[in-house]
């Protein structure tokens, strides 16, 4: 299920940060991370994603990977603290995954967390809807 | 309020919109890659009508072009068309252009969007003393550009006819009661024609919609500006304001090809012959070795020294590799020369490479194969 803003999709079940990355839990203390379907279609032409080495740490709202179009070259943002569990190696080889499917198979780095940290760091991120609200703004301002 | 060309009913249905040059433009419909990749292979159309056309007419026409130019216009009689910059006094490029001779004494000069307005101005003042005629048509005429490999299958298609049109040469056409001037010319490396749609202003645009869809009906890619600059970076072709400005030269620039020095006059001839033998520095091409994409500004070393600045650069979509023009001193500016280019966080390994960046035996007009 998801939500249609225009032409952008925002889909249920995942949590949104305001720099466009989303985040869904798996097995309690993993979060997988990639960006929204608007982050990827307003950079399109994703040519090459440099990605975090595993062991990483990183701190909410540190670059964790870099997204480089054939126009521009973009941050992706950590919503969450926690230490790199694993990366999408695929996005070396297809870095056009990203704009295929953002929620699927262009994910890019999972993160394992701390529970406690999670609680709090998860008040400053965004439900379906009120990313869905907040992109609708973006676009009406533009 | 940025202005809009004759095209734009259908652009704001399918494209992602920019503003270039005071104008709302499309960036691209489907994408940059695919629409560069079309190009390449069979045939996109891009909507060019942004940029000035300039009518010169007049008893001292060619007199008055040949002074404004570095080119001998002599040696293209009517029907030819030729690239071209104008000069200033001190050599230094105000434009680059397409000059099409449309008769004895009538030109028309295709300049940048940017420059509309300047190069109408100062053209004007270069006019006083002669008898010649100046106008801006651009808000009269729609342009647009037919590129690729399949581009004159799909116009004869239209035509019901064959073009017998060679490269650089240009002639009248009509199509369903539409009159254009049609030209073998292009900004993509590759064969095609531009198209000069006669009175199309933009309060009454149907003309140029209605041949616009035609087009693409009979199966041209509408590509927008994103590719028009990935194709032309491929190529090797300037872009005024990024590669060439008024503090650039054309020996600089490499553009030596258009200016003929043994005119007896033109603007900027002087300063030219005393700088000729010695530029500070040259235009060249660079090939990333590594991942990653060189942009504008991006500073290029050799030898451990700085030695120049990218001022182009893109992904090419066709060797998949980072690709980009710049200028670099003489020492470092030969093909095949290694240096490094700081990159956004990090330096990445590159080589002078010449232009075009691909192989002319399978892409670009020269193409062996049909």
């Amino acid at each position: 299920m998801s939500i249609k803003v225009g032409i952008y999709d925002v889909r249920d079940g995942l949590l949104y940060n305001r720099e466009h990355e989303w985040v869904r839990l798996e097995d309690g203390d993993i979060a997988v991370i990639g960006v929204s379907d608007y982050a990827a279609k307003q950079l399109h032409d994703i040519v090459y994603v440099t990605l975090p080495a595993k062991g990483k740490r990183v701190t909410r709202m540190e670059p964790i990977a870099t997204l480089e179009s054939v126009k521009a070259v973009a941050d992706v943002y950590s919503p969450l603290s926690g230490e790199v569990a694993e990366i999408n190696q695929a996005l070396t080889e297809r870095p056009e995954l990203v704009g295929e499917s953002p929620y699927q198979d262009g994910w890019i780095v999972k993160l394992r967390i701390e529970p406690d940290r999670f609680k709090e760091e998860k008040m400053a991120l965004m439900s379906p809807k009120e990313y869905a609200r907040y992109i609708e703004e973006l676009i009406r301002k533009a | 309020m940025p202005r809009v060309t004759q095209l734009y009913t259908y652009h704001v249905r399918h494209a992602r919109m920019m503003e270039f040059a005071g104008f709302l433009m499309p960036l691209f419909y489907s994408g940059i890659i695919e629409e560069h990749l079309s190009v390449r292979e069979s045939c996109g159309i891009f909507d060019v009508s942004h940029m000035g056309r300039i009518l010169i007419k007049g008893k001292d026409a060619t007199k008055f072009v040949q002074r404004v130019l570095p080119t001998n216009a002599e040696k293209y009689p009517p029907g030819r068309a030729f690239y071209s910059l104008l000069l200033n006094e001190d050599g230094g490029i105000k434009d680059d252009l397409i000059a099409y001779r449309l008769a004895e004494n009538e030109y028309l000069f295709v300049v940048n969007a940017v420059n509309r307005q300047k190069d109408f101005n100062w053209l004007k003042l270069q006019s006083t003393d002669l008898e010649v005629d100046l106008r801006d048509i651009s808000d009269s005429t729609a342009m647009m550009a037919l590129q690729g490999p399949k581009s004159s299958d799909i116009f004869e298609s239209l035509l019901g006819d064959k073009i017998e049109l060679k490269r650089f040469h240009h002639t009248k056409a009509s199509w369903c009661c539409v009159q254009m001037i049609l030209a073998r010319t292009g900004y993509t490396g590759e064969d095609g024609f531009e198209l000069i749609v006669l009175d199309t202003p933009i309060e009454k645009p149907d003309n140029a919609l209605k041949l616009w869809n035609r087009l693409i009906e009979a199966g041209a890619k509408p590509c927008g500006l994103g590719a028009r600059d990935t194709l032309r970076i491929e190529a090797g072709l300037c872009l005024y304001g990024n590669d060439i400005d008024e503090s650039i030269n054309p020996i600089e620039a490499g553009l030596e090809r258009v200016v003929d020095l043994q005119k007896p006059y033109f603007i900027g001839k002087d300063k030219l012959l005393e700088i000729k033998d010695s530029p500070s520095k040259r235009r060249v091409g660079l090939l990333m070795i590594s991942r990653g994409v060189p942009r504008q500004g991006c500073e290029i070393i050799y030898g451990g020294e700085t030695v120049g600045w990218v001022t182009s650069g893109t992904f090419s979509p066709l060797l998949k590799r980072g690709i980009a023009m710049g200028y670099v001193t003489p020492e470092a500016a030969n093909p095949g020369t290694p240096v490094t280019i700081r990159l956004r966080e990090r330096v990445g390994e590159a080589e002078i490479h010449g232009f075009p960046f691909y192989d002319e035996t399978k892409y670009g007009w020269k193409r062996k194969s049909a």
